[in-house]
């Protein structure tokens, strides 16, 4: 059973390396840590940042869907939709380069106050920092849910509500709104739960004691005190919080889609019609609020990008290019991507088997959901604390440098399965129902089977699980950043370093060149597994 | 037949550079940097030793010895450098630390060093720099810096990952004593931001960001020297100025021990001493031949230097770094 091998293995390492680490450390001091005063403040900011930034999203989510789903028609639409649904595989990195070269005090924000006269102004480090990173990432994702929510609003409703004239705010509550409190309670706790773990952003742009993280005081722990107990004292409290808040966010919630199937025709009466880009007479009113919702959005959305071009314009930042620790981080990145991609690939795929097998068959329909729990259970543990813990368990045995990239490749697989496992378990489900019997009838089997009544099917959506997990790996900031030194560097490590050495303008060109790397590698991916026909599924 | 030369020649380059050993110097990124004294130092020391200096560098210097004790026995680590005087009694207490043997005689610090595990290479005085040209009244003491207007904003380093950091703490520890919690809250509003190591602070510096940064008396002797620029200066404190004094030692489980001896000996010679005023901004710790560089001459000459003992820094470092964090994040 290739199924039960691989999921023993992802479970003996998420187990393995956190009780290695218990078992290092030689003392749990749970209370000892809650008795602190200043870990108390990092656990209380570490909820109020996720508390902050997940209202924030979801308030600024719900005006941004509705115009957008009022205004079918405006230039560059499809464009700011395709951001949409790509803001979470953009690297952390790229980001953070591209929101301190908007915000930061010598930002284009300040540039633009100075040029009307006002003095500048620091906001970014800090609470405010974090939270403009957060709804950079997260804005667009709720935006995603809540669109795909109202269009799905059955039409005859819209008409209903037209006949019956009902207008203005009676729309939104009667209408849209018993959707869109469906949605909440997923949306919300996925959102929170990125925000509570936060690490890279917070790492970046906090600021100091006054915003420090749970996540980002193990690192601490680990990186610059090696102080063991710490660490896993507060990884145990980040896992329980985690756990119980995740408990009550996702019991009341009705499952998440992230993607939605395009509805050609669709209608309301407060928007632009599907046909033509004219107006509806009278709603000069709402027409602006969306224009302007809109304007903001995409000011809001796109502004880093067009700062870490314009840094890149500046010329200066080109010599990085030529420097052999870019070439090694490039390569690194590279292989680790691939490999790791690929491997989580694959494991999910022969779990999403086991879970349909599991489904299929009556006996064993109650267990078919613990595949999928045990493929995602590392999301709940802090990636540097499993590294930590996976590297002292090994490090007697193995070759030190040789763990460290091996120990980047596997934390990495354990935190991208969950996305492929997302991805592959609907459609492999579907494949076995459509065509077991079929093909057992037909008494094909084995690698017969696969390559004619599988693999077309599936190339589709395998295709997209590895061009998303490479993409993510490739952006990946998090246990590279424990293990890393100038030997063993990837591209956003650089760009982190670079930050760290404030050379922007060398670290814009850094993040120019991963996001082409990450857009090429999931071009290329998506057509050479999944065919010719584009891309699955990932377009509204 | 080309490719057979060619190959053979590729081979002999590789048996060539394996039959050098390699000595591993673990040190925090700036040291190692190409506009660092690390290329330099390799160099002269790769000119005497028949083999392959490496700097593996962490992004910050309390980050050295943890990398250290992650990797274990199994380290490839020869030497750690970058560590400072405040560190020395928890170093020692991992137990990874061997004696140097130096003879530390020509020694010329302003204190008397004695210690056999720790061999100084460098010295240098906390100071805050400023911009001489959009502040020309910098405060003159930490009460005129607490004092200050809300405007003037600092950056400072953390105390838990940088030495510096560290240093500045200790540094308020020594002027206000049971007074610095309360110090460290009056001055949050001018603290732009804490980060993690010192290049990451002097670059915002630099950039504009701050008004003020946490670095030594010797930075403005970098911008007079390799950029001709005086604006950059260093505030005189009359409170005195902290006194850091940065060490290197050599690791138990040193895969090269004699390499390792040779190279900290080599610490001491006047070809690593004369790259350090030039090269890490810091004092070299014995007298140079060729003097100092003219313009460390002007240079804030601290009337008093502040430095507590190791032993107490050890014993008290943890509840202090939890009270500046929790003075901080208030």
């Amino acid at each position: 059973m290739p199924g039960t091998m691989v999921l023993l293995l992802v479970g003996i390492s998420v187990i393995g390396g956190f009780v290695g680490l218990i078992f290092e450390s030689g003392s749990i001091a749970i209370i000892d840590q809650l008795q602190k005063p200043y870990i108390r403040s990092v656990i209380q900011f570490t909820l109020w940042q996720a508390a902050l930034s997940t209202s924030l999203s979801l308030l600024f989510a719900f005006p941004l869907a509705r115009a957008l789903h009022r205004r079918p028609h405006f230039f560059g639409r499809s464009i700011l939709l395709r951001l949409t649904s790509i803001s979470l595989i953009v690297p952390t990195m790229v980001a953070i380069i591209g929101i301190v070269g908007v915000h930061g005090r010598s930002g284009l924000v300040n540039d633009f106050l100075g040029v009307l006269g006002f003095p500048r102004q620091d906001y970014l480090y800090g609470l405010n920092g974090i939270l403009i990173a957060h709804l950079f990432f997260n804005v667009p994702l709720v935006t995603r849910l809540f669109l795909n929510g109202l269009m799905e609003i059955p039409q005859h409703q819209w008409r209903l509500a037209s006949h019956l004239g009902v207008t203005g705010f009676n729309l939104v509550s009667r209408v849209e709104w018993p959707v869109i409190r469906g949605l909440i309670p997923g949306a919300a706790g996925i959102v929170f739960l990125l925000c509570f773990t936060s690490f890279a952003i917070v790492l970046a742009l906090g600021g100091g004691p006054q915003s420090t993280t749970l996540e980002v005081a193990i690192y601490q722990a680990l990186r610059f005190d090696f102080n063991l107990s710490t660490a896993v004292s507060l990884s145990l409290i980040q896992i329980v919080l985690c756990v119980a808040l995740g408990f009550v966010f996702f019991s009341s919630s009705n499952g998440v889609k992230l993607q939605s199937e395009h509805r050609p025709g669709f209608y309301r009466p407060d928007g632009d019609s599907i046909d033509s880009a004219s107006s509806v007479p009278g709603l000069i009113v709402p027409r602006l609020l969306d224009i302007a919702v809109i304007l903001i959005a995409t000011l809001f959305l796109l502004s880093p990008f067009l700062a870490v071009v314009l840094k890149v314009l500046h010329g200066k930042g080109f010599a990085i290019l030529a420097h052999s620790g870019f070439l090694k981080a490039l390569e690194t990145s590279v292989l680790i991507a691939f490999v790791a991609g690929t491997i989580a690939t694959v494991f999910a795929l022969v779990i999403a088997q086991m879970v349909a097998t599991l489904r299929l068959n009556t006996r064993y329909q109650s267990v078919a959901v613990i595949p999928e729990l045990v493929g995602m259970m590392a999301l709940i543990m802090p990636p540097i604390t499993l590294g930590t813990g996976l590297f002292l368990l090994f490090r007697s045995t193995t070759d030190i440098s040789t763990l460290g990239p091996a120990l980047v490749v596997g934390i990495n697989v354990l935190f991208i399965l969950p996305f492929a496992l997302r991805i592959l378990i609907p459609p492999v489900h579907q494949q076995k129902q459509r065509f077991d019997r079929l093909s057992q009838g037909l008494g094909m089997s084995g690698l017969n089977q696969w390559r004619w009544v599988f693999w077309p099917g599936l190339r589709k959506p395998l295709g997209y699980a590895l061009a998303v997990t490479t993409t993510l790996s490739i952006g990946d900031m998090g246990v590279i950043a424990l293990f890393g030194t100038d030997n063993l560097s990837t591209l956003p490590l650089l760009i982190y370093r670079l930050l760290g050495n404030y050379r922007l303008d060398q670290a814009a060109v850094v993040a120019v060149v991963l996001c082409l790397l990450c857009l090429i590698i999931f071009v290329i991916i998506e057509r050479f597994i999944g065919g010719k026909e584009g891309h699955y599924n990932a377009k509204t | 037949m080309r490719l057979f030369v060619l190959l053979s020649l590729l081979f002999s380059v590789q048996a060539l550079a394996q039959n050098k050993p390699t000595l591993n110097v673990y040190t925090y990124d700036s040291f190692s940097s190409e506009w660092g004294p690390g290329p330099k130092i390799e160099q002269a020391f790769e000119a005497v030793c028949e083999c392959d200096l490496k700097f593996v560098s962490v992004d910050s210097s309390t980050g050295i010895l943890s990398r250290v004790q992650l990797e274990g026995a199994g380290s490839s680590a020869d030497i750690v450098l970058g560590l400072d005087n405040s560190l020395i009694v928890d170093a020692e207490n991992t137990g990874l630390i061997a004696p140097h043997g130096v003879d530390m005689s020509s020694l010329n610090l302003p204190i008397s060093w004695d210690n056999g595990k720790f061999l100084p290479f460098d010295f240098g005085y906390f100071a805050f720099i400023y911009n001489t040209e959009t502040h020309p009244n910098p405060p003159g003491s930490f009460d005129e810096l607490v004092e200050a207007d809300n405007d003037l904003k600092i950056v400072i380093q953390d105390p838990g990952s940088s030495t510096p950091g560290l240093g500045l703490m200790l540094w308020v520890k020594s002027v206000y004593g049971d007074r610095a919690a309360e110090v460290w809250q009056k001055l949050k509003p001018r603290i732009l931001t804490v980060t993690k190591g010192w290049s990451e602070a002097y670059g915002m510096f630099l950039e504009g960001e701050a008004d003020m940064v946490l670095s030594y008396t010797t930075s403005p002797a970098y911008h007079m020297i390799a950029e001709s620029e005086s604006r950059y200066q260093a505030a005189s404190f009359s409170d005195g100025h902290g006194m850091q004094i940065e060490v290197a030692a050599k690791l138990k489980n040193a895969p090269n021990p004699e390499l390792a001896d040779r190279f900290m000996q080599f610490i001491l010679t006047q070809d690593f001493q004369s790259i350090i005023p030039m090269g890490n901004w810091m004092f070299p710790v014995v007298s140079l031949d060729e003097g100092l560089p003219e313009d460390f001459g002007k240079l804030v000459n601290p009337a008093i230097s502040l430095m507590m003992d190791a032993g107490e820094i050890s014993q008290n470092k943890g509840g202090w770094i939890d009270e500046f964090n929790q003075a901080l994040s208030n």
